[in-house]
Parts: C-alpha cells; structure tokens; sequence
C-alpha cells in the first residue's frame, strides 16, 4: 500500500490495528497525546508524531483509535487536510456528531470507514452471505448476544441515560441486526446493571433491545458486561422463510484446548478479523471494491444506541425514519 | 388415589404415566383430581365441575381464554377448598429448585435480567417462562409488558418489566425453551431439556417425559396431603395479564400497563 497511515492512539485497540496495517504492508506513524506512542511505534518499526498535524501531514488516511470523545475533532482535523478515515467504533457519542463527521468526509470527497468489527469475525461473515445469497428465504427474526467480562475500570463520565458503558458493546448487536434484517424503525430497550460511567473493572450491566424492522421483521438483541470469570460468548438465531442458521460461540471451536493449560494453542488458525477488516479497508483505498461497512452505517448504529438509550431512559418505544443513504 | 382425566380433555399424554403409578387409579366420576386440558373455552366448565365435586384440578396452560373465565375458577377451587395447579412441567424440576434456592441464597445477587426463549408459537407460548420468574420473584405483579411479532405468525418478543427493576424478555417461535438468568454477582442458564443423547430416529424420543413425570409426581404428593403446590391460580392469572398486555403491545407498538 502507497499511502501512508496516521494512526492516533496508543491503546489495546490501536496496537491491533497497528498490527494490522504493518501486516498488510502500509506504512504507518504514530501519534498519541498520552506519551505511549513511541512505546508502541517502536514495537513495530513504525514512526512517531510529534502532534496531530504532524501526523496528518502528508499522511494518506488517518486511523483513529482513540477515545470515543475525541473522534469528531481529530475525524473532522483530518478531512479537512484532505485524509481519508478509518474510524473505531463508536464513530461518535451522539447522532448529530457521527452525521456531521460523514457529511464532512462527503463533502470533501475522502472516504469514511468505521471499524465494525464484528462484521469480519467469520460465523457474522458467513451468516451475512447465506442471507444475501437468499438461503434463508426472507429474514424474518433474529436473536443476537454478546456477554463479556470488561477487565478493566470504566474511566471517563458517562450517564445512565445516555447508555453509558453498555453502548459501545451494544453498539456490535444494533450494527449485525440492521446489516442482516435491514433498516430498523424502532426501538425498545431497556439497560440494567452498572450502567453509568465511571465503573469499576468488572462492573456487570445488561442491556436488552427489541428492534423492529423496516420489512417486519423482529430482532432480539441483548448485551452485557458480566461477572468474571467468563469467555466472550456470542450467539445468534436468524429465522427466513426458508431456513434457519445459528451460531454459540460455547460450542466446539476448530481447536479447543480439553484439559490443561496449553496458552500456545490457537482456537482459530487463519488471518485474525482484525486484520480481515483493515486488509479490505487497504484494498479499498487502493481503488479496490469498497468494504462491508460503509459511513451511513456507522452513522445508523450510533443512531440506534441512541434511541435504544433513550428508550431505555424514558421507558418509551423510539420511532426511526429509515435513514436516507448518505451515499 | 382416584384421578380423572376427563374424555376429549386433550390431557391424555398423563395417562400413560398416572396408569404407571402403583397407587392411581384412572376413574370417571368421585375422583380427587382431575386433569384438565383440551379446548380453553371448555376449561371453566370441567374446572367448576370438579371443584363442585370436591376434586382439585391441574389445568393444562393457559388456565383460561380470558381473565374473567381465569377470575371464575379461581373462585370456584378457593369456594371448594380444592388446590388449582396450571401444568408446567418445567418449574417442577430439581434443577430450577435448584437455581430457586441459588437464588434465594444470594448466590446471583440482585436479579437484573432474564432472557429466554420458548419452543412454541406466540406469546401465549411464554407462560411456561413467564412462571420461573414469578417464582424467583416471589409472584410479584409484572408492572409493564412492550411486544413485537414477525409478520406471518413469525417469533414474537416479550420485554417485561417488574416493579423492583427486573427485566425479562422471552422470545416465542425459536427451537428450544431455556433462559438466562443474570445477577449482579453471577449469570445462570437453565436448560430444562438439555441434550443428553443426540438421537436421530423416526422415534418420538419425549424428551419431556422426565419433567411430566416430576410435575405428575408433585402434584399428587400435594393432593394426598390437601394442598397441592406449583402455579397456582394467582401465578395463572398474573401470566395471563402478562401476556394479555403483550397482545396489545404488538397492535399499539408501544408498553403497555399489566393490571
């Protein structure tokens, strides 16, 4: 790959995806406002900035993994120089943010790719393909889970009511749910548990959304931080008219370590998700075909976590207006 | 111990089991229970004639086609001094006692959320989910119901709210009944059926039959000391309420009010 990445952030988040662009052949400086960045530019041989403008200077496209609070000014800093965008998610806190960073991005023709990535882990994959391919007629339901243990402490401030450390985990079941049974045009929820900001590492929150569709069809989607010690488990029931597919992460994986401690044995053998999803965001800047994921999707999701929030706050369904693609 | 299984009540899948059981006696009439199923508009009839007989009643679910039938055989069983049980075998199981005393022990922490699924088409397929809740709850009145169904008879999603912060949503039309069950201390899934044999045969392989057979054994351990326990009439009515917001939910696409 030519052009060259301005990656901003130092944390768990960026050094994947540092990973991931050394990976697949891109260039890459460093830029982080904590003083972690050489740290973690030197583990891979990349560059370091010494500010923002630094590194969006003469860069080709800006990775930012940073904060969620402070995507809309370094997004917005780097369309204005002219870079196109890759995004972590949330791609902001609210609708009107996430709406004003992906008209600003069309307005000066770069691209904006948020970084949702469950779409590239391989069952979500496989499951969006059997959909598109029609195997199960049309998608009338679903169900999609999430349960994970968060290690670490909430910093930061976040309410309640505005869906606090639940909306970002959300966030993934909101995004499968709209990219298999489509538009969504309204919501309810409701987010119990340690929901509010700051929390402490293992802080338990469930969240529970009901979204109907735009074809409707109904979709079950629940979310949590849960009690350690507990693997990552995910599940999802999708019922068409023709047919049914399903997936729990529990079930046997391809490798599954049955007894003993063996930390070298890997449960999938194969290119990480990670690097799944920024090898096809490389390829589309490179004039391939565009990715999975495109800005009205990350605008949708950040819209549905918002209305799932308020719903959750007011204990009122949400209406939606199906989105008008952005483009 | 007589017992009854009235002709054309539809409860007839209990036969095979109470014909079993070395002290029951199928009889016809002067029985000490009776086994209520078949049509729901025929319930209130057979469930007064038992109680004007002196017999208690286990009632396939629902209890009732409607509150005001469900309110009348209520009154009729307590005028009689006769117990009511709805049959849902899954709430008389050891484990579910089992998660009942974890419960009641502290061992999840506050109950925070229920999420389940039901084998069984439409919201009405809910009661059996509704139950365990109203068990771990200590039959505390749903306070809201929010409800929303694929066109076509497709799965159905209930969200139910409690008035001491639970929240319980149950989706109706999937392949297999279990929930979950999560605590601010720790998350429990309870499989009523789980897979013990993965068996594939034109056999019928009832994976129901142990529940039934807990459920048929409670009951008439209950009847020979006058008191039969399990969902009572209450515990029907409330899960009929529950489901009857949920109903209108779906037609008003917003929450709806329980009582």
């Amino acid at each position: 790959m030519r052009v060259e990445v301005a990656l901003v952030g130092a944390g768990p988040i960026a050094r994947i995806h540092l990973d991931a662009w050394v990976r697949v052949g891109a260039k890459v400086r460093v830029y982080a406002d904590d003083g972690r960045a050489a740290a973690l530019a030197g583990e891979f041989g990349a560059r370091v900035a010494g500010s923002l403008d630094e590194a969006l200077d003469g860069a080709g496209l800006v990775d930012i993994c940073t904060p969620t609070g402070t995507h809309p000014p370094i997004a917005l800093a780097a369309i204005a120089a002219g870079l196109h965008v890759v995004c972590e998610k949330p791609l902001a806190a609210t609708t009107a943010e996430a709406e004003a960073i992906a008209e600003a991005a069309e307005r000066a023709g770069v691209v904006l790719y948020p970084a949702h990535g469950t779409r590239f882990l391989a069952p979500y994959a496989r499951l969006r393909e059997l959909v598109a391919a029609g195997a199960l007629g049309s998608p009338m339901a679903g169900r999609f889970g999430v349960t994970a243990y968060h290690p670490t402490a909430w910093t930061g401030e976040a309410s309640a009511g505005s869906g606090g450390i639940l909306t970002d985990q959300m966030l993934h079941g909101l995004d499968i749910a709209s990219w298999i049974l489509g538009d969504v045009v309204r919501v309810y929820a409701c987010y119990r548990g340690q929901v509010a900001a700051p929390a402490p590492a293992g802080a338990v929150a469930a969240g529970t959304a009901v979204l109907t569709h735009a074809s409707g069809a109904v979709s079950h989607v629940t979310g949590g931080w849960a009690a350690p010690p507990i693997p990552v488990h995910r599940t999802f029931h999708v019922v068409g008219t023709e047919g049914s597919a399903s997936y729990d992460s529990a079930l046997p994986q391809e490798l599954q370590v049955t007894a003993g401690a063996a930390a070298d044995v890997p449960r999938h053998v194969g290119e990480s998700p990670f690097v799944a999803e920024i090898r096809e965001f490389a390829a589309a800047f490179a004039g391939g075909p565009p990715p999975r994921v495109a800005a009205r999707d990350a605008v949708a999701a950040v819209r549905l976590a918002e209305a799932a929030a308020q719903s959750a706050r007011t204990g009122h369904a949400v209406e939606l207006r199906v989105p008008e693609a952005i483009r | 111990m007589r017992i009854a299984i009235p002709a054309g009540g539809g409860a007839q899948r209990y036969a095979r089991w109470l014909r079993d059981s070395p002290d029951v006696e199928l009889v016809t009439d002067g029985a000490d229970a009776v086994v209520v199923g078949g049509d729901p508009a025929q319930r209130r009839g057979l469930v007064e004639q038992a109680a004007a007989a002196g017999s208690h009643v286990l009632c396939e679910p629902p209890l009732a086609p409607n509150e005001a039938d469900a309110e009348r055989m209520i009154e009729a069983c307590s005028r009689a001094g006769v117990g009511l049980t709805l049959a849902l075998p899954i709430r008389f199981s050891p484990t579910f006692a089992a998660l009942r005393r974890a419960v009641a022990d502290g061992e999840l922490g506050r109950l925070l959320t229920v999420n389940g699924t039901v084998n069984g088409v439409g919201p009405g397929a809910a009661v059996t989910l509704i139950d365990l809740v109203d068990v771990l709850l200590d039959g505390e009145p749903a306070e809201e119901v929010y409800a929303q169904a694929a066109p076509g008879g497709g799965p159905a999603v209930l969200m139910v709210r409690y008035p001491g912060g639970t929240v319980a949503s149950f989706g109706c039309g999937w392949d297999t009944t279990a929930a979950e069950f999560t605590g601010e201390r720790a998350t429990v899934r309870y499989d009523p059926f789980p897979r013990l044999l993965d068996v594939r045969g034109p056999q019928d392989t009832n994976d129901g039959a142990a529940l039934d057979a807990a459920m048929l054994g409670a009951f008439l351990a209950g009847v020979r000391d006058g008191r039969p326990a399990g969902p009572d009439g209450g515990a029907a009515l409330r899960g009929l309420r529950i489901v009857r917001a949920a109903r209108r939910s779906m037609g008003t696409a917003r929450p709806e009010p329980v009582h």
